[in-house]
């Protein structure tokens, strides 16, 4: 099959971006534990998939509905990738799905899922290999047709085809020219000062525990400190009253019902980030006029510049 | 065309690979206890069997985590072409009730069961024979599928079952010399029929199989309760257990479908043993001529070999967990 062909395939199925890149490229770039020859040394070609976040969903109200319907595209997302595959199969091909977000805690943590639960830092770092697009200030992949507003989905497969060519410019703006998801962050998870001239490949990054105090507040983290905080405890009604908690509530919740929308539960830094062709639509809704409604102050201290937070600006 | 013939066609195209039916009432007289169609709903008269096989490309792969993650994917598979069959046959003026594949009835045996034994269902309508592990064996793709019914009140044809077994028995043992828990019969009388000798220890294989699920849950907490004196509570709670089971409940990953080892090594499979075989993790699983046998005057035996040496870890790694709860050393 030829990369339009599967490409092709994908698109009936709902897929919205396909990148191609080499499992032998991949060893080099990624750290050992979720290097692709850990799952297979006989699956040479990497696929990343993509699915972009309907711009509804972008333009709703921050809340649990948003959270929810973040974690159906993840679903779609991946039922398509799985139907993807037995196509492939039907042509007589090995191909093998592999989750955006599920984890082998021997390797690695759910840390690594954030920011906004796009995907793990793995697969976003394989999609910039495949050509889908660049990591942005905030480590999150940036496409060029939906900006960060998608999610990914990987697969391994024994097709015979040529790798996509990683893009050749960042995306992203960067601090100085623009720095909305770092000025929007509410955990302040995203680097706020740079070197004034410096590339962005300096000074990207992430907090990844303070984006998961957001983006995964009932997570698996989290599970485990509350579970800890009810031994941390010498008075009985203090203990039952953490056990009859909300929290205990919403956990559940989080782990049986959200599923993947545990990842996803703070999506502020995609959905201002103006990289993408649908930026300009999800605009147009109130609620996203209101993230950031004066914009983004920057600072300039000799050789620094650095951008004020909105809860600053605020004050 | 018959409405069977078209039905079946239609489950084809929604990716089943082979579809059966068995009637209602046949299957019922054969039941000996409350896995049978009338416990669930009375008034049906078919059922309909289908399976969906897990990608071979799976069988590429040496990580557990990711084949878990798609045998989940290919039972979502199977469940969504089980609501389709019952949209379809409700609009030709049926009912359709797609059975649940995996949950669980508390009262219908001692221990958890599925309202209908899915493995007899399929053996019953032709899709194919249980073999000597349980496992349904498909022609096509050995027992590397997933089954999905649906009950009707829909008159179909039934299917025949098939005439011969495709499981080989102790003339293979392949299952049984691999698994990691020898949950399946090592032993069996000389000549004796499969039929007579299959069998699985399900709580051993659950051990594997099922390794974050329900049941090493309760047998956790049991030792965390019972076990003096008690283990450091920090230490249970801090453990990398309580994180995959949370997410065993997020993602159902590691709760089913935790262990492949008889998938890996059963020969039957017309459409998938020939790819499975060339990948170099599964020659390696047993080597061409490393089955051995003991015949003995009125009995055959296998040869235990277990699972390869760099794949224990796999089975070992919830040790230190239950060191942490029986007060161990530190680790």
């Amino acid at each position: 099959m030829t990369k339009e062909e599967v490409r092709s395939l994908a698109k009936n199925l709902g897929i919205d971006l396909v990148g191609f890149t080499t499992c032998e490229r991949l060893e080099q770039k990624l750290p050992e534990s979720v290097r692709p020859s850990q799952i297979s040394e006989y699956l040479p070609v990497f696929m990343v998939l993509a699915k972009h976040i309907p711009v509804g969903i972008s333009a709703a109200a921050d809340g649990s509905a948003k959270q929810m319907a973040a974690a159906l595209v993840h679903r779609v997302l991946e039922e398509a990738a799985a139907e993807l595959a037995y196509g492939l199969e039907e042509k007589d091909y090995l191909a093998v799905v592999l989750s955006s977000l599920m984890m082998d805690f021997k390797g690695r943590d759910e840390l690594s899922n954030t920011p906004a639960g796009q995907g793990s830092l793995y697969l976003r770092l394989a999609a910039v290999e495949a050509g889908l697009g660049t990591m942005g200030l905030n480590n999150m992949l940036l496409t060029r047709e939906f900006g960060p507003r998608v999610y990914l989905c990987g697969m391994m497969t024994n097709l015979e085809i040529e790798p996509d060519e990683p893009l050749q410019n960042e995306l992203c703006l960067g601090l100085e020219d623009c720095g909305r998801c770092a000025a929007v962050c509410p955990g302040d998870a995203i680097p706020r000062q740079s070197r004034r001239g410096a590339p962005l490949a300096e000074y990207r990054g992430l907090d990844g525990r303070a984006c998961a105090a957001y983006s995964q507040p009932h997570g698996v983290g989290h599970s485990v400190d509350h579970f800890r905080s009810f031994f941390q405890q010498k008075d009985s009604t203090t203990i039952k009253a953490k056990i009859d908690s909300d929290d205990t509530s919403l956990l559940w919740y989080h782990m049986a019902i959200m599923r993947q929308g545990a990842f996803t539960g703070c999506s502020k830094c995609l959905q201002v980030c103006p990289v993408g062709n649908d930026y300009e639509s999800i605009q147009t809704s109130p609620h996203r006029q209101r993230d950031l409604p004066v914009g983004v102050r920057s600072q300039i201290s000799g050789e620094n510049v650095s951008i004020s937070n909105y809860r600053e600006q605020q004050s | 065309m018959t409405l069977t013939e078209e039905l079946f066609e239609f489950a084809r195209s929604r990716g089943a690979d082979s579809i059966g039916v068995v009637s209602a009432e046949a299957y019922e007289a054969k039941v000996p206890n409350l896995q049978k169609p009338s416990t669930s709903a009375m008034g049906m008269k078919s059922l309909i069997c289908f399976v969906k096989h897990m990608l071979t490309g799976s069988f590429a792969t040496r990580d557990v985590p990711v084949q878990s993650l798609n045998s989940h994917v290919c039972m979502d598979g199977v469940e969504r072409i089980s609501m389709e069959l019952a949209e379809w046959l409700e609009k030709r003026g049926y009912l359709g009730i797609p059975v649940p594949p995996e949950a669980a009835d508390m009262n219908l045996q001692r221990s958890p069961a599925g309202t209908l034994d899915f493995k007899w269902v399929a053996e019953e309508s032709g899709v194919g024979t249980v073999g000597l592990e349980l496992n349904l064996l498909t022609p096509d793709y050995g027992p590397r599928v997933y089954i999905g019914v649906v009950m009707t009140d829909a008159a179909l044809d039934s299917t025949p079952k098939m005439e011969q077994h495709l499981c080989p028995g102790m003339k293979c043992g392949r299952c049984a010399v691999i698994c990691p828990t020898q949950a399946i019969p090592l032993r069996a009388p000389r000549d004796a029929h499969i039929t007579e000798y299959r069998n699985l220890d399900k709580r051993a294989c659950a051990s594997g199989a099922e390794r974050i699920g329900i049941k090493p849950l309760l047998l956790n907490l049991r030792k965390l309760i019972f076990t003096s004196p008690p283990p450091d509570p920090q230490r249970v709670v801090d453990h990398v257990y309580w994180k995959e089971f949370w997410q065993s409940i997020n993602s159902k990953l590691g709760a089913f479908a935790a262990c492949f080892e008889c998938f890996y090594v059963c020969p039957p499979g017309a459409k998938d043993f020939k790819k499975i075989i060339r990948i170099p993790y599964r020659r390696m699983d047993i080597p061409p001529g490393k089955v051995g046998r003991r015949h003995f005057d009125d009995m055959v035996e296998m040869v235990y070999r277990g699972v390869p040496e760099e794949r224990k870890a796999v089975y070992e790694r919830d040790q230190d967990f239950g060191e942490v709860l029986q007060g161990g050393k530190n680790p």
